[in-house]
């Protein structure tokens, strides 16, 4: 299935799951789908949330390769919380964000595992609770809080050198020492998770993160 | 004609027993019996038709981030 036919796929199916959605008419190639999202969502230790935003989500051509942008359209959500400067709303991580659609790369699936939980953990925070998920810092900083996570590393130098060895070829990469200090070769140690990281996000990606073009 | 008899049997089939219960929870019409009764102009505060999403649990999620 080429990316056109994946992206109009997906698009039918967001707009036959979540029935107050709408595609709004564009002058350009752009892909708009707006309206009112409905969710019920619960999550472990959490009381069951029954909430609508509305909301616009700007689909791009190379989708599932960039990640859709999504606004909230009422200003219910203020700048304050987790905005980009142009109003759209950080999800998460561009890595996690990247990670979830190279997974899951459903339009619907994006909206259930990305979107629907910022909005249920504001509606919580409105209410007076906690995020249920937590929050990355900002910035870079935040960049790196995802990533350690994801590798389970808290050391940011071991870190680092995990990054490195991501944005090299994964032959080459086995052959060099890991970077958790265990003495072995990445191939004999941690080459798993981070041949799947690679797999799923590309080379490329980490070399852009090294380089601070992301 | 036809629609104002079809509004007007709305209420008894929501309440009677010929939808299943999971149909009756899918779609909750805020009209009462009177206002379709009377076929009267319905305000648009109680006009509406709206969509009850089925529950997701969530197991994980991204956490919030921001680029500033």
């Amino acid at each position: 299935m080429g990316p056109s036919e994946l992206l109009k796929w997906g698009v039918e199916e967001l707009l036959r799951k979540c029935p107050e959605l709408r595609l709004q008419p564009t002058k350009n190639n752009e892909t708009i789908i707006a309206g009112t999202l409905a969710f019920s969502a619960q999550t472990r230790g959490q009381s069951l949330v029954s909430d609508r935003y509305e909301i616009s989500i700007s689909v791009p051509s190379n989708y599932p390769r960039a990640i859709p942008a999504v606004r909230e359209a009422a200003m219910r959500i203020p700048r304050d919380f987790h905005k980009v400067d142009s109003g759209h709303l950080c999800l998460g991580s561009p890595t996690r964000l990247r990670l979830i659609l190279a997974e899951t790369p459903s339009l619907h699936s994006f909206v259930e595992r990305c979107v629907i939980p910022y909005l249920y953990g504001y509606s919580i925070l409105e209410s007076g609770g906690l995020l249920p998920f937590g929050e990355l810092s900002h910035g870079t900083r935040g960049l790196r809080e995802d990533l350690a996570a994801m590798l389970g590393i808290e050391n940011h130098l071991v870190l680092l050198g995990f990054v490195r060895l991501l944005a090299k070829k994964k032959r080459e990469a086995n052959k060099l020492p890991c970077p958790c200090g265990s003495g072995m070769r990445l191939g004999s140690c941690h080459n798993r998770k981070l041949n799947t990281l690679r797999q799923k996000l590309g080379r490329g990606w980490f070399s852009s993160l090294l380089h601070g073009t992301r | 004609m036809q629609m104002k008899s079809d509004l007007a049997r709305l209420p008894d089939l929501l309440r009677g027993d010929r939808l299943s219960a999971s149909v009756r929870q899918m779609f909750r019409l805020d009209l009462t019996q009177e206002q379709l009764r009377q076929f009267q102009p319905v305000p648009v505060s109680v006009r509406s038709v709206s969509y009850a999403a089925p529950a997701i649990a969530i197991t994980s999620a991204p956490k919030p981030w921001g680029n500033r």
